[in-house]
C-alpha cells in the first residue's frame, strides 16, 4: 500500500438519488465520484445507507476495491496470502456546525 | 435536492472470492506475447475493417491476425474512439483529442472552453465536426479547431455523460448520471429535454443508449436497473416486461443485432443475450465470465468482439451456435451430416437418414429413409440433390428429398463402402476403399465415370479419407498411409507424405482459408498448413492439437 507515500484515501462525489437530507429518514443512496486510492483516481458509484435523525447524518458503506486498479503490486512472496480485493467498511457521522 | 459529499476512509482487509461459471463459443486474446492484461477502453472499426482498440496502454489496430501498438500520447489511456471514412478520432483520459489519418498521429490543438476530464464518448457530426462527450464536465463541440463547453449550467441534466447516440434529424441522446438528455439542435440554439425515473427509466444512471438497426427505438442501459427503450418517435420511455427480472449489474454496453435482439455486456462480468418476444416482453439468457466486459463490437464477418480488464475476448455467438438434439438422439452417435441450400440439415444415424430444418427453434428430427447399410457420408449439391454413401452398399442419391435411388450404372461403386462424397459444378468425386472415382453428372442424379485415381495411377493410397477442390480446382486428397496427394488441373500428382516434407502418413480431412492456404488435419501431427500462394511445404500449426 505504501502509506507512507499515499497516507489519504479519499473519495468526493455528489449523491446520484433524489434525496431530501432535512428531513428524518433512512434513505439507500448511490454516491458517485472520484476514489482516489495509492495515487490513482478512479470514478465510482458506491452504495451508502443515509439515516437522518434530528440533523445528524449518519452514513454507512460497504464497498470493494480491487488492487490492481490502483496499481497496488502484491509482493510475490505473499501473492498467494493477501486478498486481489480490499473491503471497505466505512461509517460516518455529520453534525451540523455550531 | 442534491448534496455533495467529502468521504476520507479507512482501510480494512478481507478476502473477497467469486463465483464463475463457463460460457461457450467464446476466445480469450491477450494483446501482448507476455499475457499481461491490458485492460481495453474502447473499441471500434473503420470502414476497412481494422478494429480499434482503446487501453490503457494507448491505441492498438488489429488486423485479424495480429495487434499493433499505434504511437499517440505517450503514458495516457485511450478512453474513446470514433472512426469517420478514413479517419480515427481519439479521446484521451485526461481530456485530450487527437486524430489518426494517413498513418499518422496528430493531437488537436483546440482553442475555446477545453475539456480536462476524461472522454467517454465521441460523435461525428460532419467534416471537423464532431461532439466529445466527457465524464464530469459535460459536452464539448469541435468545429474548425474551436471548442465549446455545454454542462449542466447550459441545460444538461448532469455533468457526468456517458454515451453519445444519434436519434433522428439534428437530435441527439445523451445518457447522463441523471436520465437521458434529449438534445434538439435549432440553428443555433438547443432544446433540452429530460427522461428520468419519473418518465418511466428504471434508473437514473443510464450508462449507454444503443439505436435498434432501422427502427426508431433506442437500448437503454442503466447502472442498476437494467434494460429500458427509448422510442425517437413518440419520444417516450419506458422500460419493458421481462421474464426474468434484471439481475446482472452495471449494463456497460449493448449491440443491437436486429429488431428483436440484442447482446449487453455489464461491469459484474455477464454476456447477456436478450431478445423481444411478439408482445414486446423481452427474455434474458447471461453467460457469466470472470472479467469486466466494457464494449462490444461486431466486426464484418459476424464475431463479437468484447472489451474486457484483462484483454479482448472473442464472441462466436453470433457465428456458430450449438444445436442440441431433442431426446433420445445424441451427437455422438450421428454417422454423417450435411446441410442444403433450404437451410436443411440432414443427419444420419446409422442407417436412418433424418431431416431437421434449422428455422424450426425445437430442432426436430423427421426420418426421410431408412438404408440397408450405415450411412457414411452425406454431400449436398447446388442443383438440390443429396447424395448418400454408404458402408457397403455403394452410393445413393435423392432429387426430391423423400425417395432415395441407388446408383447403380458405375460398376466400381457397386457394394463399395463410401469414405468420402465431394463434388464441384458438374463434377462428384467419390472416395471408397478401392481409390476414388471422377464422375461427371450429365442430369441430376445421373453420372458418368470419367477416371478412377488410386494407388496404381498415382494417389499412393487407396484409402482416401476426404477429397477437396480448392479455389484453383486442384483436388486434393487426405489419405491413410501416404499423407496428402494433389491432383493438379493438368492431370499431374504431388505426393507429401513423412519422406517428402510433411509430418506423418495419416491425414484426416483438408481445407482452404480465405488466403488460399491449405489446412490438413492428421493422425498424430496435429493441425498442418500449406501455403499455397508461395508454395512452401507443410508446417505445423503448434497451438491447433486436432
Amino acid at each position: 500500500m505504501e502509506s507512507a507515500r499515499y497516507p489519504e484515501i479519499t473519495f468526493a462525489g455528489k449523491i446520484i438519488e433524489d434525496v431530501d437530507l432535512r428531513t428524518d429518514g433512512k434513505y439507500t443512496v448511490r454516491a458517485k465520484g472520484k476514489l482516489t486510492v495509492h495515487g490513482v483516481t478512479l470514478d465510482r458509484i458506491i452504495y451508502a445507507d443515509v439515516t437522518v435523525k434530528k440533523g445528524i447524518i449518519d452514513i454507512a458503506s460497504k464497498f470493494n476495491v480491487a488492487l490492481s486498479d490502483h496499481d497496488i503490486k502484491i509482493p510475490r512472496i505473499v501473492n498467494d496470502k493477501l486478498a486481489t480485493e480490499v473491503f471497505l467498511d466505512v461509517k460516518l457521522t455529520l453534525e451540523p456546525r455550531n | 435536492m442534491r448534496h455533495h459529499l467529502v468521504y476520507i476512509f479507512a482501510l480494512c482487509l478481507l478476502v473477497i472470492t467469486r463465483a464463475s461459471a463457463q460460457a461457450p463459443f467464446t476466445r480469450d486474446i491477450w494483446l501482448n506475447d507476455a499475457n499481461t492484461p491490458v485492460k481495453i477502453n474502447c473499441l471500434e472499426k473503420d470502414g476497412t475493417g481494422f478494429i480499434w482498440l482503446g487501453t490503457d496502454e494507448g491505441l492498438y489496430k488489429y488486423n485479424g491476425r495480429i495487434f499493433t501498438p499505434v504511437a499517440t500520447i505517450a503514458g495516457v489511456s485511450v478512453t474513446a474512439l470514433a472512426a469517420d471514412s478514413n479517419r480515427l478520432i481519439i479521446g484521451f483520459e485526461d481530456g485530450r483529442l487527437g486524430l489518426f489519418e494517413n498513418e499518422h498521429f496528430t493531437e488537436y490543438r483546440l482553442k475555446g472552453s477545453l475539456p480536462v476530464e476524461s472522454i467517454s464518448s465521441i460523435r461525428v457530426i460532419k467534416g471537423n465536426t464532431f461532439l466529445a462527450a466527457t465524464v464530469g464536465s459535460g459536452l464539448y463541440a469541435v468545429c474548425n479547431g474551436l471548442c465549446r463547453q455545454y454542462n449542466v449550467s447550459s441545460g444538461l441534466s448532469d455533468d457526468y455523460l456517458y454515451t453519445l447516440a444519434a436519434c433522428k434529424a439534428n437530435t441527439l441522446l445523451v445518457a447522463t448520471d441523471q436520465g437521458i438528455n434529449e438534445v434538439f439542435k435549432d440553428r443555433d440554439t438547443f432544446r433540452i429535454t429530460h427522461y428520468t425515473t419519473a418518465n418511466g427509466l428504471p434508473d437514473n444512471i443510464v450508462r449507454v443508449i444503443r439505436p435498434m438497426k432501422n427502427k426508431s427505438l433506442n437500448w437503454i442501459g442503466t447502472h442498476q436497473g437494467g434494460i429500458a427503450f427509448y422510442c425517437s418517435k413518440s419520444r417516450k420511455v419506458w422500460t419493458p416486461f421481462a421474464e426474468n427480472s434484471w439481475q446482472w449489474g452495471q449494463v456497460n454496453d449493448i449491440l443491437p443485432i436486429d429488431t428483436t435482439r440484442a447482446w449487453i455486456c455489464t461491469e459484474e462480468g455477464y454476456l447477456v443475450d436478450a431478445r423481444i418476444d411478439n408482445q414486446g416482453q423481452l427474455s434474458y439468457r447471461a453467460h457469466k465470465y470472470p472479467q469486466k466486459l466494457y464494449r462490444l463490437l461486431m466486426d464484418k464477418t459476424g464475431n463479437i468482439w468484447c472489451a474486457t480488464n484483462s484483454g479482448v475476448k472473442q464472441v462466436l455467438a453470433e457465428y456458430i451456435s450449438d444445436i442440441r438434439l431433442p431426446a433420445p438422439y445424441q451427437l455422438s452417435d450421428i454417422t454423417a451430416i450435411a446441410c442444403d441450400n433450404d437451410t436443411e440439415l440432414w443427419l444420419a444415424e446409422k442407417e436412418r437418414l433424418y431431416k431437421l430444418s434449422l428455422r424450426d427453434d425445437q430442432h426436430r428430427l423427421n426420418l426421410v429413409y431408412k438404408f440397408k447399410a450405415p450411412v457414411t457420408q452425406l454431400y449436398c449439391q447446388q442443383d438440390g440433390v443429396v447424395w448418400a454413401g454408404t458402408f457397403g452398399d455403394g452410393l445413393w442419391y435423392s432429387k426430391d428429398h423423400r425417395r432415395f435411388e441407388k446408383v447403380t450404372n458405375i460398376q466400381p461403386l457397386n457394394g463399395e463402402s463410401i469414405l468420402d462424397v465431394g463434388g464441384k459444378a458438374d463434377k462428384l468425386w467419390v472416395a471408397g476403399l478401392n481409390g476414388v472415382e471422377e464422375m461427371k453428372i450429365e442430369t441430376p442424379g445421373r453420372l458418368k465415370l470419367m477416371k478412377v485415381h488410386n494407388k496404381s495411377t498415382g494417389t499412393g493410397s487407396d484409402y482416401i479419407y476426404k477429397i477437396f477442390t480448392d479455389s484453383r480446382d486442384n483436388i486434393w486428397m487426405a489419405t491413410d498411409g501416404a499423407g496428402v496427394c494433389r491432383l493438379s488441373k493438368n492431370g499431374q500428382y504431388t505426393l507429401w507424405d513423412s519422406t517428402a516434407g510433411m509430418a506423418g502418413n495419416v491425414a484426416y480431412n483438408i481445407a482452404e482459408d480465405a488466403e488460399g492456404n491449405i489446412w490438413a488435419s492428421t493422425f498424430d501431427k496435429g493441425l498442418l498448413m500449406y501455403d499455397g500462394r508461395r508454395g512452401r511445404n507443410w508446417i505445423c500449426r503448434p497451438a491447433c492439437k486436432v
